[in-house]
């Protein structure tokens, strides 16, 4: 017998779709634990938005499968009260208020009418629950979507590009939502085209590009990676490089300039007067996961 | 049940329902007080009321009922067109993923409304329409059987042509392309009515002629019309033919829904 799979475990397996002659998905395996907020990361284009909504069944894999706690979506026998997805081109009819919007999912779902205003308490939009969408700002719908999300107060929480539209204090809103939500055992998987964007709110990094998974780890992993260096100018590059031997380093884009890594400035600084070696410039480099990002992702043009 | 519930609540959130109830009122207003003028005029000193009772009775019982299903027709195709325009229908398959439920519980919810548009337009014509025939002398007893065979398939006509309207929106998701398919289906009639006459003469083949009842608009018209016409087939013929059309939108319909990628 095979053993109960965790309800709010996501395992995508083998996945692919094919559009005409694209490859939107190609062969696209990982899974999400309950209980962290995994970041779904890759450029525009990569195949991100095609692989959320195979999860969720409103685009059909041309192989492969996607479930949740076991189950495709559309088997899940309560579907919002199992995932909550607030997805890019999910649309609200401009007309209806924010609050009629919900109560129609509450409706379809069996869920209480009373939890649409919960919801939209629970996202800051209390005040706005009776105004037409087509009045809202974008950060607004940004947040209605997420009181979509949480409507059925599901196990996993599928969200595309979240944070688009919302501004500096709603970002933060956002990172302590998620956070509190993975604290309560909930499965968070968050799409966006910018690492930046979610490093600090994720545990778990999934990085795809043209269809394909690049990169899968703990974002603690790819920060050791993403080491930082030293640039430094001087009319002697050769006589430093004898003088910090050992240390790892690259000539830089223009003449005179090296890149050292795992060096501290200082400790250059002090090579290179010992050594009577004259200094133009002694610059720390904070190389960043997006540096490490675009690396990854280089070359896999996002638009195809 | 609970996407039946759903779509009722989508409906009454928004214009959609309310614009075509009193859009149905005002044709219906508007048609009583066209046949009053015209029935008026054409009556003469030898009419003989009571023959003339139940093709009047029918005509008044049922005032409005071309525009009237026209615009039911519109309703049922955008319930479904509207959910693609605004890209809601991500949201509701999240809600309901089984989608035949969704295109079952539309198709509920439009008959509902359908079937309330034609009460409305009926309590006016049925009202208003019995006024004008008193005011013209005519014998109300005379046409009250055929009066409301007529109003009970008028009923029948609301309800096909809501479901042909979410059949089609189904099928064509574009909204303009969807109701303007709609209106050449349903007015398609008038034009059927010029050609097929003609094929049949040029043919020399009576039947032909017979063709446009077969037609969504020319079966409507053979449907709700009880008082016998050379070449029309019987009410019932017309009404199965309807039926068919419904039947079929639907089914396919059902199935695109099923099958097709939402993105």
């Amino acid at each position: 017998m095979q053993p109960t799979p965790h309800p709010g475990r996501i395992v995508v397996d083998r996945l692919s779709k094919q559009f005409g002659s694209i490859r939107a998905v190609d062969d696209l395996s990982f899974t999400v634990e309950p209980g962290t907020v995994t970041g779904f990361l890759g450029p525009n284009g990569a195949g991100k938005t095609t692989t959320l909504r195979m999860l969720l069944g409103l685009v059909a894999p041309t192989s492969g499968a996607a479930t949740i706690g076991g189950y495709r979506y559309a088997e899940l026998p309560r579907p919002l009260e199992a995932v909550g997805a607030a997805l890019e081109a999910s649309g609200f009819h401009k007309r209806r208020t924010g609050r009629a919007h919900l109560r129609v999912l509450c409706a379809a779902a069996g869920l209480p009418a009373r939890r649409a205003d919960e919801v939209l308490d629970l996202v800051g939009m209390a005040p706005a629950a009776g105004r037409r969408v087509g009045s809202y700002s974008l950060g607004m719908r940004q947040r209605l979507g997420l009181a979509q999300a949480l409507l059925g107060d599901p196990t996993v929480l599928i969200l595309d590009e979240p944070a688009n539209g919302l501004d500096p204090a709603g970002i933060s809103w956002l990172r302590d939502l998620l956070r509190s939500l993975a604290a309560a055992g909930k499965t968070v998987l968050v799409s966006s085209h910018l690492l930046s964007e979610v490093e600090q709110t994720v545990d778990d990094v999934v990085i795809i590009a043209a269809g394909r998974s690049v990169r899968q780890a703990r974002v603690a992993e790819l920060k050791a990676e993403a080491q930082s260096g030293v640039r430094v100018r001087t009319p002697h590059a050769d006589r430093l490089a004898t003088a910090l031997r050992g240390a790892e380093m690259r000539a830089g884009a223009e003449p005179g300039v090296l890149l050292v890594e795992g060096v501290p400035a200082a400790e250059i600084g002090r090579v290179a007067l010992a050594a009577g070696v004259e200094l133009h410039e002694l610059t720390p480099l904070q190389s960043d996961l997006q540096e490490l990002f675009l690396a990854l992702t280089d070359g896999q043009a996002g638009i195809r | 049940m609970k996407a039946f519930h759903s779509e009722l609540l989508k409906i009454r959130s928004l214009a959609a329902g309310w614009s075509t109830a009193i859009g149905v009122l005002l044709v219906t207003t508007l048609a009583l007080l066209f046949w009053y003028l015209v029935l008026r005029s054409q009556l003469t000193p030898r009419t003989d009321l009571r023959e003339s009772a139940p093709d009047f009775t029918e005509t008044l019982f049922t005032s409005g009922q071309y525009f009237g299903l026209l615009l039911t027709m519109i309703f049922g195709v955008t319930i479904v067109t509207g959910e693609y325009t605004h890209q809601t229908i991500t949201a509701t398959f999240l809600a309901t993923p089984k989608r035949r439920r969704v295109v079952l519980a539309k198709i509920a919810a439009a008959v509902s409304c359908a079937l309330l548009f034609w009460a409305i337009s009926t309590v006016l014509a049925v009202g208003g329409g019995s006024a004008i025939l008193v005011s013209l002398d005519v014998p109300l007893d005379a046409g009250l059987s055929t009066g409301f065979g007529a109003v009970a398939l008028n009923a029948l006509a609301y309800l096909v042509w809501v479901v042909f309207g979410v059949g089609l929106g189904t099928m064509l998701r574009n909204q303009v392309l969807a109701v303007v398919a709609a209106i050449l289906l349903y007015l398609g009639e008038l034009g059927a009515f010029l050609v097929f006459p003609r094929l049949a003469a040029a043919f020399d083949q009576e039947w032909i002629s017979s063709l446009q009842y077969y037609l969504p608009g020319g079966a409507s018209q053979a449907m709700t019309s009880l008082v016998p016409a050379d070449g029309v087939p019987a009410w019932w013929i017309a009404a199965l033919v309807l039926l068919g059309y419904g039947a079929a939108t639907t089914v396919y319909g059902t199935l695109v829904t099923a099958a097709r990628d939402v993105s």
